[in-house]
């Protein structure tokens, strides 16, 4: 009775995921192992050549850059971010979410309208170079736009209020009895930071970093509006692939190994945590305990 | 008042935070009032920009097919995901179910975007607003799920029980007890998945088509922005944010009124 | 002359490998307070479950008022469950919650609110009438939950650890309370609890259960003083238990001697804390052993007897006016006796 009551309620859900998402999946792997054809088409003829042209130099090289942007963007993130978590962690109760809701509010406008912020910062002709000129700091406009270093300020800015929330939910956890009990042997603010509460908060750190080098690595708006092109990533290859070089297969090999690279990292990430938690455990904090 | 020098620089720290989250989008909303349009020189207060806007078909357009988008995708997954939140609630915990319900909110857009294309041209469907809606809905039924799913994880089950104990039959039970129990959970789920659907662009871009009928804001905003800095997305932006800001402000409130 | 009412006949409810409830078979008689009383994981939450119709026995019937209702959905049952968490809808207010289980039975207009009226004073709650259940102490939610159930006249009210979760003072008052709102009602009420503390207070007959099945099933009295069992005994209240021979008029105790004891046979003789008498004098028959230490527990006192020969030491419970109480001192020499007819000679 109760069987076919649930098998109701997830038919349509699974029925959905199955159909628009793990076929669509299926297809374009079976694609990636496809030649391309003369007019853009699909030319099926196994081949693992897509996989093989993946690690030319060509590609090799904007993988490398992908992976370095992404790299940095999520370091810088990290850095910013972990400050401020710890801030808000710290801050009286009562005020905890409303600042937690601050941070949070500007994701939710546009991504674009985010990107396009910067462009009206950074440009030549834009407020922060027009405000250093008029100034007389500089003679010459800075390069700030197009190029490696807006790729990855834009990416900080549009997901250090993740890891924020990543950090302070891995922080707030810790509540406060932890801290007190090292001060209390006698340990000083930087070693309980560097001895209790770091080694505590590393599952929060290694969700926020992998949560930031996934969404970085993947994405298309920013190196596109910010970078202009000079610095593309993973996803700008995938994009040209798919709607210029119209070759499919090969935009669907890069598109697999991107879903990979992820895959690996959240595995990484999901082993970490939970050794985290055993060892966490064992030290007499319950794994699931409130706040 | 005791000074703790590592206190007062980690506050100064979140307070430089918020200065870069928002600073950039303080310039826009200011900006959009600038009657030179141009970021340096400001000219005097206007409203013209936002005037502009309404004379323009072409916004107003995208941002009316952006909107039945929205609605139509939300309305699928709202339904879909709470079912598939109470089944998933009901049974025993299946990591595989798990997985399956994460992989479209941690998908990389692009990855999302070119499958489903390839799967639609393989289908032979007609691209449009129609495409985009089932693609919207993947990862929306997703959102809902998870959202729905964390306040049944509240809900006391045996308020189910007592109600048919004392009598009520299952529907009965759903209506008056489970649904309005539920409600404020789904419609929380269903303003994020609005609010997804209407901000969503790379999976609108690859499966709207070639037709300029099915251009939806987003993708608006970025031919706009390709085209170069105008005052008129700095108009756009100011709207955007407002309306965003609006949405979430209401679902923190039901979020409060349910817990 | 009491009267059958609710028949469980063999039960047996098995989860997989587990069986929760065991060919189990007991009588709850009309307007009766009866106690299903055993440890977790006992059956004894499963037992209630399959008598509010919410699980399915695999062996067995259930009979209320000589009708079988085995096969009766839980929400057809002229019998109400009062829930551990109290259950009460959150968005609904009090009355409506109370008004609910009437709705269902087709009870509109007047008839309703004066019937939610009548089952809101019945529990002193008419004040909170318009109140959320989030807005209530957990004894008010205790209160609304039984006029909930009440209000529908069960033929019986099952009661789920219904003190379970108020604090010590609280659930002495709602134990008063309770056992008035049983007798002034006439409805027979089914209480499961892990408290035994709890059962012997409230209920005319108890069950004691261990592992689906009935260890012993009696008045509370006769489950105090007479256990049949090891179990029995260890579960309700404090408990010393000597190993040695029961040898008709005795009992015999390597390295000790002979203790007194009933007649009877068995192999452990069991004696109530507050059935030792403990002197300071020596006396013929008497137990000589040191006190290990004492505690006073406002009315009691607690002593711990060491007896050379015995694993674990005796202990005693005196009235804190005993004359000896005040003077118990850590290695002091005592004398340890009880009335033979006070002790109870188990077999195991």
């Amino acid at each position: 009775m109760n069987l076919s009551r649930r098998t109701i309620l997830l038919a349509p859900g699974l029925g959905y995921l199955a159909l628009f998402l793990v076929l669509p999946c299926l297809i374009i792997f079976a694609y990636s192992l496809f030649e391309r054809g003369t007019y853009g088409g699909i030319d099926y003829t196994l081949t693992a050549g897509n996989y093989l042209r993946a690690g030319s130099s060509l590609f090799a090289r904007i993988f490398l850059d992908s992976v370095r942007i992404a790299g940095t963007a999520t370091l810088v993130a990290l850095l910013i971010g972990y400050p401020a978590a710890y801030a808000i962690a710290a801050a009286p109760r009562n005020r905890q979410m409303a600042l937690l809701v601050l941070v949070m509010l500007p994701f939710w406008s546009n991504y674009l309208i985010r990107t396009y912020a910067w462009i009206v910062l950074l440009n030549n002709e834009g407020l922060i170079n027009r405000g250093l000129e008029s100034m007389g700091v500089i003679q010459e406009p800075l390069p700030l736009l197009y190029n490696e270093f807006a790729v990855v300020l834009g990416l900080v800015y549009n997901y250090v209020p993740f890891v924020i929330l990543a950090l302070y939910s891995s922080i707030s956890r810790l509540g406060p009895e932890l801290r007190e009990a090292s001060f209390d042997l006698g340990g000083s603010s930087w070693t309980t930071f560097r001895r209790v509460t770091l080694p505590l908060t590393v599952p929060g750190i290694a969700a926020g970093a992998v949560f930031v080098f996934v969404l970085s690595i993947g994405n298309f708006v920013t190196p596109d509006l910010l970078g202009g092109g000079q610095r593309p990533m993973l996803g700008n290859l995938i994009y040209s692939q798919y709607l210029s070089a119209r070759d499919w297969p090969m935009g669907s090999a890069l598109g697999f190994i991107l879903v990979l690279i992820m895959l690996a990292l959240l595995f990484g990430q999901a082993v970490f945590a939970h050794r985290a938690a055993g060892e966490v455990e064992a030290r007499g904090v319950p794994a699931g305990a409130p706040r | 008042m005791r000074t703790d020098p590592i206190r007062l620089w980690l506050n100064a720290h979140l307070g430089l935070v918020y200065v870069f989250l928002y600073v950039p989008i303080l310039v826009l909303i200011v900006l959009s009032f600038n009657k030179s349009g141009l970021p340096t020189t400001w000219t005097g207060f206007s409203t013209e920009w936002y005037g502009k806007l309404a004379g323009n078909p072409k916004i107003l357009a995208a941002a009316g097919n952006s909107l039945i988008v929205a609605v139509a995708s939300t309305l699928i997954s709202t339904f879909i995901g709470t079912l598939l939140a109470m089944g998933m609630e009901e049974g025993k915990p299946n990591p595989y179910l798990d997985a399956l319900v994460a992989a479209p909110m941690i998908i990389p857009d692009i990855v999302l975007a070119i499958a489903l294309l390839s799967f639609y041209t393989l289908l032979n469907m007609s691209l449009g607003l129609q495409s985009i809606v089932l693609s919207h809905a993947v990862f929306n039924i997703a959102f809902v799920c998870t959202v729905v799913r964390t306040r049944l994880k509240n809900f006391d089950r045996s308020i189910v029980e007592a109600s048919i104990d004392l009598g009520a039959s299952e529907v009965t039970t759903f209506r008056r007890v489970t649904l309005p129990v539920i409600a404020p959970g789904v419609i929380a789920a269903a303003l994020l998945s609005f609010t997804l659907s209407i901000d969503e662009f790379i999976i609108a871009y690859f499966t709207a088509g070639a037709g300029q009928g099915s251009t939806t804001f987003p993708m608006q905003i970025y031919a706009m922005i390709r085209f170069g800095v105008t005052p008129e997305i700095n108009a756009i932006a100011t709207i955007v944010i407002g309306f965003s800001f609006l949405l979430v402000l209401l679902s923190q409130r039901l979020n409060r009124e349910a817990a | 002359m009491t009267r059958s009412l609710l028949e469980i006949q063999g039960i047996t409810k098995r989860f997989g490998p587990v069986t929760a409830v065991d060919k189990l078979s007991l009588t709850v008689n009309d307007g009766e307070f009866f106690a299903i009383l055993g440890p977790s994981g006992c059956g004894k939450t499963t037992l209630l479950r399959v008598v509010a119709g919410f699980e399915t026995p695999d062996e067995g019937r259930v009979v209320l008022a000589g009708a079988d209702i085995t096969e009766l959905k839980a929400n057809r049952r002229p019998v109400n469950l009062m829930f551990q968490s109290y259950a009460l809808f959150p968005h609904m207010s009090v009355a409506g919650n109370v008004a609910y289980g009437l709705e269902m039975e087709g009870v509109r207009g007047a008839e309703l609110g004066r019937r939610v009226d009548e089952a809101l004073a019945l529990v002193r709650m008419s004040d909170y009438a318009r109140r959320k259940p989030g807005q209530l102490s957990g004894g008010q939610k205790q209160r609304v939950a039984l006029a909930r159930a009440l209000v529908k006249r069960p033929k019986v009210l099952l009661l789920d650890e219904p003190l379970g979760a108020l604090d010590r003072k609280l659930r002495e008052q709602m134990q008063i309370e309770l056992k008035k709102l049983q007798q002034d009602s006439g409805i027979a009420f089914v209480v499961v609890t892990h408290d035994q503390e709890e059962a012997l207070t409230l209920a005319d007959r108890i069950a004691l259960l261990d592992r689906g099945r009935i260890v012993q099933l009696d008045t509370p009295r006769a489950l105090y003083d007479r256990p049949a069992s090891r179990f029995a005994a260890d579960f309700i209240g404090l408990m010393n238990f000597v190993e040695g021979t029961a040898n008709g008029t005795g009992f015999t105790v390597k390295n000790i001697g002979t203790l007194p004891a009933p007649a009877g046979s068995g192999s452990l003789l069991a004696i109530r804390p507050e059935r030792v008498r403990l002197s300071d004098q020596a006396e013929s028959g008497a137990i000589a052993g040191q006190i290990e230490g004492a505690a006073f527990l406002g009315q009691d006192v607690i002593a711990h007897v060491a007896v050379p020969g015995l694993e674990r030491p005796i202990i005693a419970r005196l009235a804190a006016g005993h004359a000896l109480a005040a003077r118990l001192a850590r290695g002091q020499n005592v004398w340890l006796s009880w009335q033979a007819d006070q002790a109870v000679l188990l077999q195991d």
